[in-house]
């Protein structure tokens, strides 16, 4: 049987891990918008760049012949596989991920300053309750993990907050 | 992109879905619980504020 002190400490712990699980997602989320926008943005310039007349007609690519036909091959390939991609709506339903996050880390912190003040435990244990069932927990997202991002993430919560030892 | 094969029945990665990435490291532990403020002090009579408030009175010369 668990002490209600017990009690009291898992369920303030799951909130202080809650708390910052919610802002390391953030911010998770916030770099990947940022590396597929980039993406998108270059990818564009680019096949706009190959399809230009005016590039075209430059008259180094006769000097380097070889270059002009394997950027045009590239560009041809990147022209079909582009759709199939479709960053713009990977971006956005990030975005939509990073909004939702930042909501429940402002939940989480408002929650964190109940609990350090007089609320009762039971009703922080409930709202404590209402936010994580909002959370799926799904591991596997279809995108790559990345280690480096997720470390990345990872220490600047932890700097961001004074925590960094 | 983000459709998951492995994902648990019933659970598809719609619009709705608030996907969460777990850390690769734990997070450190919370800050010990502060203890209770504790009670005011007894309020100072008024004698005694009195002469708290002025405590560099010169004294009256004769």
């Amino acid at each position: 049987m668990q002490t209600p002190e017990a009690r009291e400490e898992y369920i303030r712990k799951a909130i202080w891990d809650g708390r910052l699980g919610a802002d390391f997602n953030k911010r998770y989320w916030n770099h990947l918008i940022r590396r597929y926008s980039k993406r998108d943005q270059y990818t564009k310039i680019f096949l706009a760049t190959m399809s230009s007349s005016t590039v075209a007609s430059w008259g180094i690519w006769a000097e380097i012949d070889l270059l002009w036909k394997s950027l045009s091959a590239i560009s041809a390939v990147t022209a079909i596989a582009l759709p199939i991609l479709d960053w713009p709506k990977t971006i956005s339903r990030m975005s939509d991920l990073a909004g939702k996050w930042s909501r429940i880390e402002y939940e989480y912190e408002n929650l964190w300053l109940e609990l350090q003040g007089d609320s009762p435990i039971n009703k922080v244990e409930e709202e404590y309750k209402r936010i994580r069932g909002e959370v799926a927990g799904l591991d596997d997202t279809g995108l790559p993990e990345d280690v480096k991002l997720n470390e990345q993430c990872h220490n600047e919560v932890l700097e961001s907050r004074g925590l960094t030892s | 992109m983000f459709k998951n094969k492995r994902a648990p029945q019933g659970k598809t990665l719609n619009k709705d879905t608030l996907i969460e990435v777990k850390p690769l490291k734990p997070w450190p532990d919370p800050p010990p619980k502060k203890e209770p403020a504790l009670q005011p002090t007894q309020k100072p009579s008024e004698e005694d504020s009195g002469s708290k408030q002025n405590p560099k009175q010169p004294a009256k010369e004769d």
